[in-house]
């Protein structure tokens, strides 16, 4: 199945509890990523249609989330899982908080489309949003793509991506204020613009967060808060 | 070709890797070798314990093959490893309780200090007083409590008046946590308590020498999880005063009571840590396979 052996127990059920935990976070993270990419698709379409879609299925997460973890708990107090166990169910238990909150910024995205639908579209800013939005919708996949395969060193390849995110957010938020200078007329609606765009900085950081909590599962190593290599 | 020669062609294909097939992986048949040396930091400064190439052999089987590894002052190393890895043929070398079977052979240096442990001249009973061992099985004397507290003091003469003895038989007892519960029937058989405080009276009689060193054989083996609780927390104040060597089959007391943990594989050691290191990321693949359960 994969370079932890993780299906080597002697105990059987163990294996398939710990492969339950991984494939419902795996289902869970492909959730989150439609939800991403349809609060973009919302927002760029002006479609609260889709928008109001997107939050109906933020419920769903958080329930996913609640289930997998009492699943992480319950598999920690009958098992005492040990290193690389011990790892993986840490890992996914963090990860989960992360892909949660990954949600949540989804979430602030459709409601920006939605009240972008009702004042008319903001006059600047939408191709950043796109082009922020298509990075860590990439950043996104490769962590979980990287997690499925426990591929420590895609995984810190795709949290380098999130430096390049930061710096574009930088700009794009220089070039809002100095529009909104320019046109206070168009402070507000450029603002739910803004706030977008500072969700979408935040995915990156939690995409960037999930590489880490990979890094820890299959080499044992801390790398947050410093340099990967 | 003849017989002898096809004898040779077949050796050498057997002897291709001189390493050792610890185990073949369950699913994927996989070889997993027992590493050359060590993995880890089998050594520590300045030890209380140094053992050094140590080789034991019940007659011509070898059950220890060359292990070196360091116990620290006042530290608690666990001993762990699947049945038959030689944990505790290595833990009983120590105190050479090996001596009392008539085919083992022991070979290497193992110092106590500057003592070597297997120097001839030693006086071995001297050796296990400051050496002291307790077992897997509780095993008090048929005697009363007191008498088998005060056995070991009374025959390396510790105690000259009675009001001495009485007083290293109560500090004995406290110290592992058992006064209080017989205080009042001193008198009574030692074998009449449960197994839990036969456990933890064995212990007082091993502390009532005043030793350096306690070696434990699987101590908690055949207790139940309250007993168990209460002889782990007693290791941990134990080791305030004595170093501590523990045999266990319990991955969960390993980590709970230790500082270092040696693994065992074979007769070899494989890998020796700190404690946290060993189950969060253990260096070896057999280690890890042994501790989360993958065989054993």
């Amino acid at each position: 199945m994969d370079n932890l052996n993780l299906d080597q127990h002697i105990s059987r059920q163990f294996n398939d509890d710990l492969e339950e935990i991984r494939t419902s976070m795996l289902e869970m993270g492909g959730l989150v990523e439609r939800q991403v990419a349809d609060a973009i698709r919302a927002l760029e379409d002006a479609d609260s249609t889709l928008a109001d879609k997107v939050m109906e299925v933020e419920s769903r997460i958080d329930s996913m989330e609640m289930d997998i973890d009492d699943t992480c708990t319950t598999l920690i107090a009958r098992r005492q899982p040990a290193a690389s166990d011990l790892r993986m169910v840490l890992a996914v238990s963090k990860t989960l908080r992360d892909l949660e909150r990954i949600g949540d910024e989804a979430n602030k995205i459709a409601k920006m489309a939605i009240l972008l639908s009702e004042q008319g579209s903001a006059p600047r800013g939408y191709t950043e949003v796109r082009h922020i939005g298509n990075c860590v919708r990439k950043m996104l996949n490769d962590a979980l793509d990287a997690f499925s395969r426990f591929d420590a060193e895609s995984a810190i390849a795709t949290m380098k991506e999130d430096r390049q995110v930061d710096m574009d957010y930088k700009s794009a938020l220089r070039e809002m204020i100095t529009y909104m200078m320019e046109d206070p007329r168009s402070i507000s609606r450029s603002m739910n613009i803004l706030w977008t765009l500072r969700s979408l900085e935040r995915i990156g950081d939690h995409a960037k967060n999930i590489c880490e909590h990979i890094v820890y599962l299959v080499q044992g190593r801390d790398i947050r808060h410093r340099d990967p290599d | 070709m003849d017989i002898a020669e096809k004898m040779n062609v077949f050796q050498d294909a057997v002897q291709v890797d001189p390493r050792v097939v610890a185990q073949e992986h369950m699913m994927t048949g996989e070889n997993l070798y027992i590493p050359e040396k060590t993995v880890g930091a089998p050594f520590v400064d300045d030890p209380k314990m140094r053992m050094r190439d140590v080789n034991v052999f019940y007659g011509a089987d070898q059950a220890i093959h060359g292990v070196s590894l360091d116990i620290g002052k006042n530290e608690v190393v666990a001993l762990i490893g699947p049945s038959g890895c030689g944990k505790s043929t290595f833990l009983r070398c120590m105190n050479r309780m090996n001596d009392t079977i008539d085919i083992c052979r022991v070979e290497g240096s193992l110092h106590l200090e500057n003592q070597d442990i297997y120097d001839p001249k030693l006086d071995v009973v001297e050796l296990r007083a400051r050496v002291g061992m307790v077992f897997q099985k509780p095993n008090p004397f048929p005697k009363s409590i007191y008498d088998n507290v005060a056995y070991g003091p009374r025959i390396h003469g510790l105690a000259n008046r009675k009001t001495d003895l009485d007083e290293i038989v109560e500090n004995s007892l406290r110290k592992a946590g058992l006064w209080d519960e017989v205080k009042d029937r001193l008198d009574s058989a030692g074998t009449g308590l449960s197994g839990g405080q036969q456990q933890r009276l064995c212990i007082a009689r091993t502390i009532a020498v005043s030793p350096e060193v306690v070696l434990m054989d699987e101590p908690c083996s055949a207790l139940d999880p309250i007993a168990t609780a209460k002889i782990e927390e007693l290791i941990r104040e134990l080791s305030e005063s004595y170093t501590i060597a523990i045999v266990t089959h319990s991955m969960q007391q390993a980590a709970r009571v230790s500082q270092r943990t040696a693994y065992f594989h074979l007769g070899w050691l494989v890998e020796m840590n700190d404690t946290d290191t060993v189950f969060t990321k253990p260096q070896h693949e057999l280690t890890e396979s042994y501790i989360t359960g993958r065989f054993g």
